[in-house]
């Protein structure tokens, strides 16, 4: 066995006669003279093994703690490439309506930071949020999804390509910063709503105006006692019917509650409720007397209140036969009842000749409208008909 | 775009990425990012930026050879053809050793080419089909890397502790070093502790302490005398060498380019270990070749028009820029590849010639100081006096295998379990268990 093989025995036995670096005889040299390693004065590798293992083990244990730290908070403008997969929080404001994709259970919105900065890098003010399942699935059966408008604080992974997204891991990481809802009027909100946005706030209103899309709700609420007659657009994405809470069944006419953020779509305020539970129904629409809405046509006609009536036929237009007479059994006198054109060509053969038939007894929802000073009730949408 | 553009933009990147990779252990990783954000003010488009990283790529995966076969500064591709790399230099053949791993660079390149049309149609399948089990074959890396480890002992001690302590000295070393490599490489990627403005350069600090500053201390604690290297007009190896040698870089650097954390080095093991390779040439060879597919495929991915596939870090950064989409592109991509394979071979020559020539002069502890002098003002420039720390720890948990004989693969754990567990969706359980604020 040669002496490098075994070099630990000869240190110990022959110190000073062999190199215990490279093995070969030295005699009494301290400094090896064919490989100039120092043959007296050395650091056994023991210490270095010792020390590697202490600090390893001790570095990791450091490290640790050290990772007991918050995610920094970051501006938009401040997300360079080389931030890359960093764990940030930001806090701002939700500026899309989330999208939930059932099948692969990827929910995703976009936000902005409080103070709406621009990254010049990546041309935008905006990240997406992505949220993944299970923390998705959580979040859904949580029901904490915000909505446009939501001040939020987001904490997740970077995800930088030709935009900015981030992904969130955990369901903690997802807070809503909603305040108290404040008790606004529709004047209040059309007055002052430049000074609103992203206001949590309660409104009530008769809807007057009912759409149903793919994907969203858009309705219009009015409070027909105010001032300005202002009509307020709700915005209702799927994810705040479908998923969030059950939905109140309300339609046109109806009188509602809605706790939502108040935001704006195009230079207009518009109401986003925060989820389906935040939709009260207040008042059903019924059927009501001809004769009540007769006795006050003024009222009705200029703030354009929606009505349901339950009414015969006693005549129609001789020219434009979707202008049909009607009455009840609450007044002798009749009430025209306009069906809009559209309406008109979309009903079959027997639909119009039952309208003109007289006697013909249906009930309609309609709006109270005044046409060259004359009090009339519009038709303007088929399902506003109910023919029997 | 240009043709000839966009390859005079990989030639350019080829002789900048080269010069950088000359510098023992600087990653082209690390200092492309400085190029993505200086090319705006410099009116580089984006599209040419693109080969521009591309030739930087090329430059690194061919002459960062240097690096490990001249300055035992190696990086995770790298670290297990160290010792073979070594032996080399001490008996004077470190010319030949860089040779031949620029040799398996080029048939890696020769190969990626040659297939080019074939791998647009292939690796989009290939990713399709392997992502979803991604988890579990990196989990199947792990255990290969814990199996791998046996004991080193003879079996000659005297008493049965002793000879139980011989048996499990290099086991417990490599399990310990596995253990502490996984739950550091999990705090890394998983807690806050690096700056959020360095995110992008997390892991770089881990790797440098894991398998270069390590080396690099050995290097100061053995001072090995590095002798007058000899100049081979031939290589010692055969064209069955060549042959094995380069196909099984060359599955394993594929291989390693499509399954995340895991390097050409890895995989050239594992492919090695796949087709029975046992000559040292062969190895060398292989790691060249693993290595050039791994690096240069990995980002040549992100070429392939209409998948936008992002493989690999500097894949990850140059994403936020531009994504090719074009036929044109990716066939200028093959032809840079071409063209800037032989490029860096020529510059690996050159400066393996020179270094070859020069290295007996320098003493070896002293230039492994200065090495990590310079890697230390990298870490602290890009990560901070955390990043520091974290190359301090990462150095002691390398030197563990170092010291007690056990694999340096164990040191691999540090990427593929933390990525493993991400992606079976237990990074988060993981995390809770450690208490890790989440």
């Amino acid at each position: 066995m040669s002496a490098s093989d075994n070099s630990g025995h000869f240190e110990e036995s022959q110190e000073g006669r062999y190199c215990p670096s490279c093995g070969r005889y030295v005699g009494h040299h301290s400094l090896c003279p064919y490989c100039g390693a120092r043959v007296k004065v050395r650091v056994s590798l023991k210490v270095l093994a010792i020390i590697s293992l202490i600090l390893a083990v001790s570095g990791v244990i450091a490290i640790y703690f050290a990772a007991h730290s918050k995610a920094p908070t970051v501006l938009v403008e401040q997300i360079t490439p080389e931030m890359n997969y960093a764990r940030v929080r930001v806090v701002g404001y939700v500026v899309s309506a989330p999208y939930y994709d059932d099948i692969s259970g990827r929910l995703s919105f976009r936000i902005v930071d409080l103070n709406w900065t621009y990254n010049e890098y990546f041309n935008t003010s905006n990240i997406i949020v992505n949220v993944y399942p299970p923390t998705s699935l959580e979040l859904i059966r949580l029901g904490r999804i915000p909505v446009l408008g939501d001040k939020v604080e987001v904490v997740g992974t970077l995800k930088l390509r030709g935009y900015i997204a981030m992904a969130i891991n955990y369901e903690e990481d997802l807070n809503i910063l909603r305040e108290a809802p404040v008790s606004v009027s529709i004047d209040e909100i059309a007055n002052n709503w430049g000074s609103m946005i992203g206001k949590s706030v309660t409104v009530d209103g008769w809807v007057v105006e009912y759409s149903n899309y793919s994907g969203m709700l858009l309705l219009k609420i009015k409070d027909y006692y105010s001032t300005t007659q202002y009509k307020l657009s709700v915005y209702i994405p799927e994810i705040v019917y479908k998923w969030l809470g059950n939905m109140t069944d309300f339609f046109l006419g109806d009188k509602i509650e809605i706790t939502g953020n108040i935001w704006e779509y195009r230079g207009e305020p518009e109401l986003v409720p925060w989820n389906a539970s935040s939709i009260v129904l207040i008042e059903k629409l019924e059927i009501m007397p001809l004769a009540e809405i007769l006795a006050n046509t003024s009222f009705y006609g200029e703030a354009n209140v929606i009505v349901m009536v339950n009414v015969t036929v006693v005549g129609y237009h001789p020219t434009y036969h979707n202008i049909v007479y009607v009455t009840d059994s609450s007044t002798a006198s009749q009430v025209t009842i306009f069906i809009d054109w559209e309406v008109w060509d979309s009903l079959g053969t027997e639909a119009k000749q039952k309208l003109n038939t007289i006697g013909f007894n249906f009930v309609t929802i309609g709006m109270c409208t005044f046409y060259k000073s004359s009090f009339e009730i519009a038709v303007y949408d088929p399902s506003w008909l109910i023919l029997g | 775009m240009d043709v000839l553009i966009g390859l005079l933009f990989v030639i350019l990147g080829v002789i900048v990425g080269a010069l950088v990779s000359i510098l023992p252990s600087v990653h082209i990783y690390n200092i492309a990012p400085i190029f993505i954000l200086i090319a705006p003010s410099l009116g580089i488009p984006s599209s040419c930026l693109l080969f521009f990283l591309l030739g930087n790529v090329i430059g690194f995966a061919v002459i960062n050879a240097i690096s490990t076969i001249f300055f035992s500064a190696p990086d995770d591709t790298t670290f297990i053809v160290l010792l073979p790399a070594q032996t080399m230099l001490i008996n004077g053949r470190g010319f030949e050793a860089a040779i031949m791993m620029g040799a398996g660079a080029l048939i890696g390149a020769s190969v990626l080419v040659a297939l080019s049309p074939l791998l647009v149609l292939i690796i989009p399948v290939v990713l399709r089909v392997v992502n979803p089990h991604l988890h579990w074959i990196l989990a199947l890396f792990l255990f290969y890397i814990l199996f791998s480890e046996f004991p080193k002992d003879f079996g000659i001690g005297k008493s049965k502790w002793a000879r139980f302590k011989a048996a499990w000295r290099t086991l417990a070393a490599g399990y310990l070093t596995f253990i502490l490599a996984s739950v550091y490489g999990f705090i890394i990627m998983y807690g806050n502790i690096m700056p959020v403005e360095s995110a992008y350069f997390g892991m770089l600090p881990a790797f440098i302490g894991l398998f270069a500053i390590s080396s690099l201390i050995m290097n100061i604690f053995s001072r090995p005398k590095v002798p007058k290297q000899n100049i081979q007009r031939s290589l010692d190896a055969t064209k069955l060498d060549l042959i094995k040698g380069g196909l099984a870089g060359i599955s394993g650097g594929l291989f390693a380019a499509i399954v995340p954390a895991l390097t050409g080095g890895m995989g050239s093991i594992i492919a090695g270990q796949a087709t029975g390779q046992r000559d040292e040439a062969q190895f060398i060879i292989s790691i060249g070749a693993s290595r050039f597919v791994y690096y240069v495929g990995a980002f040549f991915f992100l070429f392939m028009p209409g998948f936008s596939i992002v493989r690999g870090g500097l894949a990850n950064i140059a994403a936020t820029v531009y994504i090719p989409q074009r036929y044109s592109e990716y066939f200028v991509a093959v032809a840079g590849i071409a063209i800037g394979s032989v490029l860096a071979f020529g510059i690996l020559v050159l400066i393996s010639y020179f270094l070859a020539n020069n290295i007996h002069r320098v003493r070896y502890d002293y230039l492994s100081i200065a090495i990590i002098i310079l890697l230390s003002v990298i870490v602290y420039s890009t990560t901070g006096l955390m990043g520091l720390f974290v190359m301090v720890v990462g150095t002691a948990i390398g030197l563990i295998p170092l010291i007690y004989g056990s694999r340096r693969l164990h040191c691999m754990a540090v990427i593929i379990f933390p990525l493993m567990l991400s992606m079976a969706g237990l990074a988060d359980e993981f995390a809770l268990l450690l208490g890790l604020p989440i």
